[in-house]
């Protein structure tokens, strides 16, 4: 089902003819590349390996708590790459629950951007998650941003703790605003912030035993999860629609309710003049309210040339800012 | 999780539980590799598509792409139920509904549907929402149900770790990553072009049919320890409809999968994973797109002969296109 | 050092008390944050409203309802806990219950006041964190109160002398650690009467003690009402100048 639209046929088709004018006119006068202000603080909950907290106008606040566990292999000798996948669980809670809203309508929030449609009617046809599935495409994203496909570094070997034992990472994402389609800008943004905030304690046992590791209670000491000088970091993913030859980033609710297409991108930074690499594509689903009928229907190639271009030169400033943002924020600068 | 108090009263078994053996296939030979199968890249593999199979269903297909066979049912239109919960629907609502058969791989599933089930789902409404003529059909329920009966395992040699002789230590290959993706990539194309056939056998109006196409690029595997991609040898491998194993010696980059709709020269879902370089600007990205838009217009070819087939049997069994004319037997009244 | 507790605190030292009020305006009709140490809650309410479902309509007055999240993060291990888990459905009775008496109910027939809390970090003294943060979030809504409720634990060592030869003083505010080491207790009491609410206790004690315990708590609540009703002028205040007033 697709996000709900706030605005009406007529107030839709103006938008969608002021969307799609050379040059355009976005509704808040934004540029069509322009990222509205976000507050985002990290390392402020102290029970937790990483956190933090991201708030944005419309996609509301969310908070995301990283916890490390010291966990067995599976087997002896050596953790088979499925087996290794599972070092990493996501875990995507949306406050208020999807459950009750759906009878009530959507009082409480305004719907978030939306990304792939949910399928089901109204749970008519078996209950669907409330989260919008963004803990498969979250963790697809990490697992692919780390190089899991031969760079050479992969997030998981930083798991690895000693023979036999790694560590769990548990990434809990709380939505605290209530709405079936979380917007990907938010959640990734947010759990990018707090990896790159994550520090593991230091082992103080011997690499090569296996017997259960000890650990320095000592903080100071701690390695982080991504060392701040070392690339790729964590990804976030950007949602980007077009209207008519138009295309827009950070796109607002009604903007994603008139648009004719959309996708997700994830990107992670891979060096430090903010080239990145492209870890992920998704459509999004798009309300498609404004157009004509018949007119298009899907993406043609150079509309996605253009969309994945938009969103490859603006992403290195964005995960930039970000990056200096979280340094100056981290418990141990 | 918080240790449990010790049951004094047993022999109790290792308190942190035991993993069952690990045999490697053949003793003296070392790991058996699986066959590298001779298929060029750009060949997909041998599609069988045949619709109507079941009849208590509206419209229906079922797919074989060795080694995957699934079974589509689609329902609908029906009417929306008319209590105050369902808001009323201007267009038809469309359902998609992906599952695993248990005994479809290697590893047994169970009959809840799991995420990565529910995401199979929203892709495969995604392909399919753009192309339904919803507007045609109000108040209406659509709803598509696949079943797939055998896959390819994404983790069939979970098991199997080829280790080199007389190494004490294990090096995690990588050419395992991204098998899942391309596992699911390979079912969700199948889907995609399985589920097109089937609604045009249930007779839904569609702007056009939608062909699912998959392609990997792969890399050799020695030049690439801790650069990035764009330093990598630009020789790429693009494997159309690729099998889980990968080729001798390479290792995987990105899968791209797409709902292709081949009249219009649209894509109406699309789904990358791994890593796309952007050196180059998008031309990395366009060329993998490119590949597996290519293996969905092979198999829009399947798709095409599938769909006439339909019709034309539809066709052979009224005998005639004329319409049927009937003896009247009804009374005339006179008087 | 004598007579200190773990974290350096004498016997009737509050933690570190940080509130906040309408945290996030746009998503709700009143919000709150509290930390009382280390423990972090977050409060939301929406209402009045009409009810989400009509079990909830009742004809004279308004319905109450509370929902409580404990994060996976929150405690020192990850655990998630469902809809179902004890701790929670004790919370959420608990503070639904003491609220249904104090807001003026009345004045909003078939109408729901929802509540909702969030606890992002637990480090003991979770109730009376969350009856402080509910208070704050329900003046921030503007929703009619009889009075303040302010909440505040008290623990008591076992030992029978301390070091001195006395009974031992009951403890202020107890953390985590003290919590699971001694009995403690929550108690609430309604402004600036020393009228009790709501009392919680969990553990045994010895029946002489539990006087004491009780009006250490009281003296506490009574602190925690001034730094939350001078954290609500000063919010008002600022509300106003804003709007040049």
């Amino acid at each position: 089902m697709p996000p709900p639209t706030p605005l009406s046929p007529p107030e839709l088709s103006y938008l969608y003819t002021s969307l799609s004018l050379t040059p355009p006119i976005r509704l808040d006068l934004r540029q069509p590349s322009q990222f509205r202000p976000i507050i985002a603080e990290c390392s402020f909950l102290p029970h937790c390996n990483g956190s933090s907290r991201i708030c944005m106008t419309e996609a509301g606040e969310c908070i995301v708590g990283i916890k490390a566990e010291v966990e067995k292999d599976a087997t002896t000798k050596y953790a088979t790459v499925i087996e290794r996948e599972k070092w990493i669980e996501v875990s995507v809670e949306v406050a208020g629950g999807g459950v009750a809203g759906a009878g009530s309508g959507s009082g409480g929030g305004g719907g978030g951007v939306g990304i792939g449609g949910i399928s089901g009617a109204g749970g008519a046809t078996g209950r669907d998650e409330g989260d919008g599935g963004a803990a498969v495409w979250l963790k697809e994203g990490l697992l692919a941003g780390g190089g899991g496909a031969g760079a050479g570094w992969s997030i998981l070997d930083r798991l690895v703790i000693s023979s036999g034992w790694h560590w769990k990472l548990y990434i809990d994402v709380l939505l605290l605003t209530p709405t079936s389609h979380p917007s990907p800008l938010l959640l990734s943004t947010a759990v990018n912030m707090a990896l790159s905030s994550t520090y593991l304690p230091k082992l103080t046992s011997p690499h090569d035993i296996d017997d259960i590791p000890t650990f320095s209670d000592d903080w100071a000491i701690s390695t982080p999860l991504y060392e701040p000088t070392s690339f790729p970091k964590p990804p976030i993913s950007l949602p980007v629609v077009a209207v008519g030859d138009n295309v827009f980033l950070d796109p607002s609710v009604a903007e994603v309710a008139a648009a004719e297409a959309g996708l997700v991108i994830t990107l992670s930074l891979v060096d430090e003049e903010g080239s990145c690499d492209v870890v992920g594509v998704r459509s999004m689903e798009v309300g498609r309210a404004g157009g004509k009928e018949g007119e298009r229907k899907g993406i043609g190639r150079k509309l996605l040339r253009e969309m994945v271009g938009a969103c490859v030169k603006e992403a290195g400033e964005v995960i930039k800012g970000l990056g200096e943002t979280t340094q100056k924020q981290m418990f141990r600068a | 999780m918080a240790a449990k108090a010790p049951d004094r009263r047993r022999n109790n078994p290792p308190s942190h539980g035991t993993t069952p053996p690990v045999f490697l296939s053949s003793a003296s030979s070392g790991a058996v590799k699986p066959k590298q199968s001779s298929r060029p890249p750009n060949e997909i593999r041998k599609i069988f598509l045949r619709t109507g199979l079941i009849s208590s269903v509206t419209g229906s297909s079922f797919l074989e792409i060795a080694p995957l066979k699934l079974s589509i049912s689609v329902l609908g239109p029906r009417p929306l139920p008319r209590t105050s919960s369902t808001p009323f629907a201007a267009q038809a609502i469309l359902t998609t509904e992906v599952k695993f058969a248990p005994f479809a791989s290697t590893v047994r599933r169970g009959y809840v549907r799991d995420s990565s089930e529910r995401d199979l789902g929203s892709r495969l409404y995604q392909a399919l929402v753009g192309a339904i003529r919803r507007e045609l059909y109000p108040k209406s329920r659509i709803e598509v149900v696949v079943t797939i009966l055998d896959s390819e395992d994404e983790g069939d040699d979970v098991n199997t770790v080829y280790m080199e002789e007389g190494k004490t230590t294990v090096e995690t290959k990588f050419w395992d990553a991204g098998r899942s993706e391309r596992a699911l990539g390979v079912v969700l194309a199948g889907c995609i072009t399985a589920a097109s056939a089937a609604l045009a056998d249930a007779g839904i109006e569609m702007f056009d049919l939608v062909s699912g196409g998959v392609a990997t690029s792969f890399v050799d595997e020695v030049g690439l320890k801790g650069k990035g991609v764009g330093d990598a040898v630009s020789n790429k491998l693009y494997v159309r409809d690729p099998a889980i194993a990968p080729p001798e010696g390479k290792v995987p980059l990105a899968t791209c999968v797409l709902g292709y709709m081949a009249a219009r020269d649209e894509i109406s879902e699309l789904w990358i994973s791994g890593k796309v370089g952007t050196k180059n600007g998008t031309a990395e990205m366009d060329e993998l797109v490119d590949e597996a838009i290519a293996a969905a217009r092979s198999a829009r070819g399947v798709l095409n002969e599938a769909a006439k087939e339909r019709v034309q049997f539809i066709v052979d069994k009224t005998g005639t296109t004329e319409p049927l004319k009937e003896e009247s037997t009804d009374v005339q009244m006179t008087g | 050092m004598e007579g200190l507790r773990n974290d350096g605190r004498r016997w009737n030292e509050l933690r570190r008390f940080h509130c906040q009020l309408s945290t996030s305006s746009t998503n709700s009709d009143g919000s709150s944050y509290i930390e009382q140490g280390f423990t972090k809650v977050l409060c939301n309410i929406t209402g009045p409203a009409e009810p989400s479902s009509r079990q909830k309509v009742k004809q004279d007055s308004a319905t109450v309802s509370c929902e409580v999240y404990f994060a996976a993060f929150s405690g020192t291990d990850r655990i998630k806990r469902g809809r179902n888990d004890k701790k929670v459905q004790e919370l959420q009775t608990a503070i639904q219950q003491t609220f249904s008496s104090i807001i003026l109910t009345h004045l909003f027939s078939r109408s729901e006041i929802a509540i909702s809390i969030h606890i992002l970090s637990q480090d003991g003294g979770t109730l009376a964190a969350c009856i402080n943060a509910t208070t704050l979030a329900l003046i921030d809504a503007g929703i009619p109160l009889k009075d303040y409720v302010c909440a505040c634990t008290a623990g008591q060592s076992t030992s029978i002398f301390d070091s001195e030869g006395t009974s031992p003083d009951p403890w202020l505010d107890v953390n985590y650690l003290e919590e699971s080491d001694i009995p403690s207790l929550t108690v609430a009491t309604v402004g600036d009467s020393e009228k009790i609410v709501a009392l919680t206790m969990e553990n045994k004690v010895r029946i002489e003690r539990l006087e004491g315990m009780i009006a250490v708590g009281v003296s506490g609540c009574a602190k925690v009402r001034g730094i939350m009703d001078k954290e609500v002028r000063r919010h008002g205040k600022e509300k106003l100048e804003a709007r040049g007033e």
